[in-house]
């Protein structure tokens, strides 16, 4: 039989109810914070993986507020772009009206002048500012107007081909602005042809038409060099940049020689011109792959109708040139535009699918961390009522035994 | 008659002793350290008669203390192991509180920095961004202040419980050998009466002394007990007791180090307090405050490093190139503070060694010490964690040289070494500290990118070119600038230009050209992949530019492309995304870490520590309780079993009273016979 002394039954006791008092406190503060893990010594690995939980949970929130804000951002870029188009079609109406053949001088000045006005207005829109009061189509350049007029009074593009770009979710990017250059600037222009005679005459290049874009594809040269040869018979000479022989798709190399007709079209590899008044010596440049601004477009085409007579044939050719230019540059513009929107919808949809996303991740996420911090409440009240069960039991338990003393029946 | 009321006498004296003995055993029953006493009875020798031996009372042989003295050794073995976890498992708690706490952790600083850098990238150019930005970047330095002022703090506590510990533990050497003396001395001891109240005393104060250091305890003539430190340095010998003390450490003056005085010497004695509280304190220090300084260090530095260098290669809301965000992690004073020489080194002490950070990602937490033998130009690099030599070899002379570690160089610039001396190397101690933010304006906050790039207008292929992507504006071999960005606000050497010709067995070779038309960089061009226009390597002269540039597409002959400065690109947001890209970037362990993570690891590893020393806790403290039950089993005062006794040899005692009165009454009976 183990002796068991007095201050035993005591400490012993006492301890014990500490103990228990401390179990007791612990499932009490886990009730009462709702946490599990309250310091990372009650689940080290459980702890650093809610640090980790924690800066995913920020992460996501900074996401999902990107994503609100390239949601704006880009239907900001949008509804630019849709007036754009709507002002490039007014100007389009107006260009098909001028290419009435019964209208006067002066009805063409009226167009003109209206023309003007929907110039500055497309200039506006394509200077459209940001909430901060930046330039959207400028690039980097937030600070400079994307165009501004220069000394001749032509809008010209004044910032760079930066694009701005946000994450919206891990290694997901969206770009949140466009460069004004490649929506407005850079837009395929029609065919045309010049006189590159040294000391021009009479000539003129009128009717250049892409007439099978396939075949001019193919060609090595995108700049046909023309220069008239003979007249009895008609001929001239096509060739490449810098008198170059111009190949096919196949690499065949083309003949070098055509003959033609004063002031009627001739066609080679797809592209189709007509050369009038010439003379022996006579040289014209096509060049099939211009690029143009629309602003350029729209100013050429007010030069036009303020500047062409139409009293002569040269004239008439030109001023019939300009107008079939004007509406397939517009159209061309038109459809830059029009890609563009299809662009952005295309990105508004990622961002809309990354915002459904990231609400997912960030449910998945939170029940992680809650999974790994947060108390199991039928648990812990089943704990805590046991816990205390055990602890009364203790203290009665503890006062019985106590009270016994052989002293209080001396 | 005399002889019953001798015999009487005996029986009330021999009781009334015990009656004593039980009245001090109740009256001692919760003192500390008290070992019940129990009186031994003796039947007196008898007198012989014809008849026989006719018994002549009792007498008191010995008041005996009952002590079991493996159960003590055992009490104090168990108290030392508890008072060391007991010690650990306290401080260990309050740096896991510290370190997990949602306030006053890392972890959301850092969150929220990395967020309001995202956040600016959306609109670069705005100013309350921007600001943002500068708060939560000052945030992340204050929360490492404010840690390792935490940190600095326990240190200064760990060290003031060391002097205190020390000085408990010296009144206990003092104690235990005046108590020596006062037992050899105590009357009667030779004849084996043993002063019961100073044996007790003594075990006590053995104990007391045991909680806070691991002892072996050796009986000695006399009586006396020998005391010693476990591997055997003597603390008490007899009458004499040796002095513990502190001191500054002269390895790391930042820390004491345990020291014992003997007859005038003294040595250093860290390596023999391994247990008991001053053992769990020394343990503590070395096994997790000093790693976590140096990881909390470490995460500052490659936090420091990461940011200065992508901040550095961007370019302002003014149009400058960024400088520092945060402090420079290799000034000269910084590079200096790395290295602490010992202060027992040979005169004159003249050793100048500076660490440098070499590359953040290969840094790991740690110490080492460099020590030099032999005619002092060999070296030896110990790691102070696992012991083990990390590095040697020989220094050439002049000593001038550089010891290469991972992600670190030691640079010895001079002095002399002598054999023997002794350097502290800690790459990251300090890091935490003298961690701060450079940046103090919006404007200064570098989120653009410094080149961009155009097509021509004339342009009839149909390539595209990219914006850019910087890599340094410095070379890393020389640490001057790259010649693009030698003037402020423009590409020194530039507008860069770049243009297709015919040639090579592609059909087409790109020249890029400076603004002098000198030819910088060259290739053939193929319209499959993507080009890279220069090289990404800092050592081929120059075609490495600082940037690299990605064409694609199928470009014509005579197309350009040009390269240059991004003035006034204030809505350029390239750099902060790469900035806030950083945020989950994995910047440490060899790239297997980001800065979370890395903190995350420090959480678990001291939450790993706080729980098991908490395992180890409950575990001696159960041992100490069996072992102090076992003890008490014998030497406790149980009650009940004195009030027993207090009935029995009361009992005897009014027998024995009776005895005298039955033998007054006999004398009184003879007297009445004779009147």
């Amino acid at each position: 039989m183990i002796r068991i002394s007095s201050q035993q039954i005591f400490s012993g006791g006492i301890s014990r109810l500490q103990e228990l008092n401390a179990s007791l406190n612990n499932t009490q503060q886990q009730i009462s914070t709702g946490k599990r893990v309250n310091k990372p010594s009650d689940d080290p690995v459980a702890a650093a993986r809610i640090l980790k939980l924690d800066q995913e949970l920020a992460r996501i929130e900074t996401y999902q507020r990107n994503v609100n804000l390239a949601d704006n951002r880009l239907k900001q870029e949008e509804s630019a772009l849709g007036s754009s188009v709507d002002i490039v079609q007014r100007i389009r109406e107006l260009t098909v009206q001028a290419g009435n053949g019964s209208l006067s001088a002066n009805d063409r000045q009226s167009i003109s002048s209206e023309l003007k006005e929907r110039i500055g207005q497309l200039a506006n829109i394509a200077n459209t500012r940001d909430a901060s009061g930046e330039y959207v189509f400028s690039g980097f350049q937030g600070g400079t107007p994307a165009f501004s007029q220069n000394a001749a009074g032509n809008w010209e593009y004044q910032g760079d081909e930066g694009r701005r770009v946000l994450e919206i979710d891990d290694g997901v990017t969206v770009p949140i602005s466009d460069h004004g250059k490649g929506i407005f600037v850079t837009i395929p222009a029609a065919a045309i042809g010049t006189v590159t005679t040294a000391t021009p005459g009479n000539e003129y290049i009128s009717g250049v038409n892409i007439t099978d874009p396939s075949t001019l594809k193919g060609i090595s040269t995108d700049r046909l060099e023309i220069s008239v040869t003979s007249l009895a018979p008609s001929q001239l000479t096509v060739t490449g940049p810098g008198g170059a022989p111009i190949t096919d798709a196949q690499g065949n190399t083309l003949p070098f020689t055509y003959s033609f007709t004063d002031g009627e079209p001739v066609e080679i590899s797809g592209v189709e011109f007509t050369v009038s008044d010439v003379a022996v010596g006579d040289s014209f440049e096509v060049d099939t792959s211009r690029r143009q601004s629309v602003f350029n477009t729209i100013e050429t085409l007010i030069a036009g109708l303020d500047g062409i007579d139409k009293g002569t044939a040269e004239g008439q050719a030109k001023y019939d040139d300009l107008i079939a230019d004007s509406l397939a540059n517009l159209d061309n513009a038109q459809e830059s535009f029009i890609l563009k929107q299809t662009e952005l919808g295309g990105r508004m949809n990622a961002v809309e699918s990354t915002k459904s996303f990231l609400e997912d991740s960030s449910v998945y996420t939170n029940e992680i961390r809650s999974e790994l911090q947060d108390v199991d409440y039928a648990e812990a009240i089943s704990n805590l009522s046991f816990q205390s069960f055990v602890l009364q039991a203790a203290q009665q338990s503890f006062a019985r035994v106590s009270q016994l003393s052989l002293f209080d029946r001396l | 008659m005399a002889g019953l009321i001798g015999i009487g006498l005996t029986g009330i004296l021999g009781h009334q002793a015990a009656l004593n003995t039980t009245g001090n055993n109740i009256a001692n029953a919760n003192t500390p350290g008290y070992s019940r006493q129990e009186v031994q009875f003796d039947a007196q020798e008898g007198r012989r008669t014809g008849a026989g031996t006719i018994g002549t009372g009792l007498s008191v042989t010995n008041i005996r203390r009952l002590a079991n003295e493996y159960l003590v050794q055992q009490v104090r073995e168990d108290s030392t192991l508890y008072g060391e976890q007991k010690t650990l498992n306290s401080e260990l708690t309050r740096l896991d509180n510290l370190l997990g706490g949602e306030s006053t952790g890392l972890s959301k600083a850092l969150n929220n920095f990395f967020a309001s850098l995202q956040n600016a990238a959306e609109d670069p150019a705005s100013l309350p961004q921007r600001q943002l930005v500068l708060s939560e970047a000052q945030q992340i330095t204050s929360r490492f202040h404010a840690l390792n002022q935490e940190f600095i703090q326990q240190r200064e506590s760990v060290k003031t419980q060391m002097s205190q510990g020390v000085k408990d533990a010296n009144t206990l050497l003092k104690s235990i050998a005046d108590l020596n003396v006062a037992i050899s001395e105590s009357p009667g001891i030779a004849q084996g009466k043993m002063p019961n109240e100073l044996l007790d005393k003594r075990d006590e104060k053995l104990r007391q002394l045991s909680e806070l250091v691991d002892i072996k305890v050796s009986p000695a003539d006399g009586s006396q007990v020998n005391v010693s430190l476990s591997n055997g340095l003597s603390l008490v010998v007899g009458s004499h007791a040796a002095t513990l003390g502190t001191r500054e450490s002269a390895e790391d003056p930042t820390r004491l180090e345990f020291t014992l005085s003997n007859g005038g010497r003294t040595l250093n004695i860290d390596e023999q307090i391994n247990s008991g509280k001053l053992g769990g304190l020394l343990r503590f220090d070395n096994g997790a405050l000093k790693p976590a300084f140096d990881e909390l260090g470490r995460i500052a530095i490659a936090l420091s490093a990461t940011m200065n260098h992508q901040h550095e290669i961007g370019m302002d809301l003014e149009g400058d190139l960024g400088r520092l965000f945060f402090t420079d992690i290799n000034s000269e004073e910084v590079q200096r503070s790395r290295v602490v020489a010992n202060a027992n080194n040979q005169q004159p002490q003249t050793g100048q060694l500076a660490v440098e950070i070499t590359d953040s990602s290969r840094l790991a937490a740690g110490s080492f010490t460099l020590q030099f033998s032999g005619d002092g130009r060999n070296f030896e690099l110990i790691d102070k964690a696992t012991g083990e030599t990390v590095n040697q070899g020989r220094m050439p002379d002049p000593v001038q040289s550089e010891i290469s570690m991972p992600g670190f160089n030691i640079r010895i610039e001079g002095g002399a070494f002598n054999a023997g001396d002794k350097y502290l190397i800690q790459p990251s101690r300090g890091a935490a500290e003298s961690i701060g933010l450079v940046v103090n304006r919006e404007e200064d906050l570098a989120f653009a990118s410094p080149v961009r790039a155009a097509a021509d207008g004339q342009n009839t292929g149909t390539a595209t070119i990219d914006q850019g992507k910087m890599l340094d504006v410095r070379n890393p071999f020389t640490n001057s600038l790259l010649p693009g960005f030698q003037n402020a606000g423009e590409l020194a050497n530039g507008p860069l230009e770049v243009s297709f010709a015919a040639g090579g067995s592609t059909g087409l070779i790109y020249n890029v050209t400076d603004a002098s038309s000198n030819v910088i960089a060259t290739g053939e061009y193929d319209p499959g992949i993507s080009n890279k226009l220069f090289q990404d390597d800092p050592s081929v002269g120059t075609a490495y530019q600082g940037f690299q540039f990605e064409i694609t597409g199928k470009p014509a002959i005579g197309d350009k492309f040009a390269i240059s400065y991004n003035t006034n690109g204030v809505s350029d947001n390239r750099n902060a995304g790469l900035l806030a890209a950083l945020g989950t970037a994995n910047t440490l362990n060899n790239g297997s870490q980001s800065f979370t993570e890395g903190y995350a690891g420090l959480v678990e590893t001291i939450g790993v520590e706080t729980r098991q020393s908490q395992l180890d806790m409950d575990a001696g403290k159960t041992l100490l309780e069996q072992s102090t039950n076992q003890r008490e089993s014998i030497s406790g005062v149980n009650l009940d079993e004195e009030a027993g006794k207090l009935i029995q040899y009361q009992a005897a005692y009014n027998a024995s009273a009776q005895v005298m009165s039955v033998a007054q009454d006999l004398f009184n009976t003879l007297l009445q016979s004779f009147r």
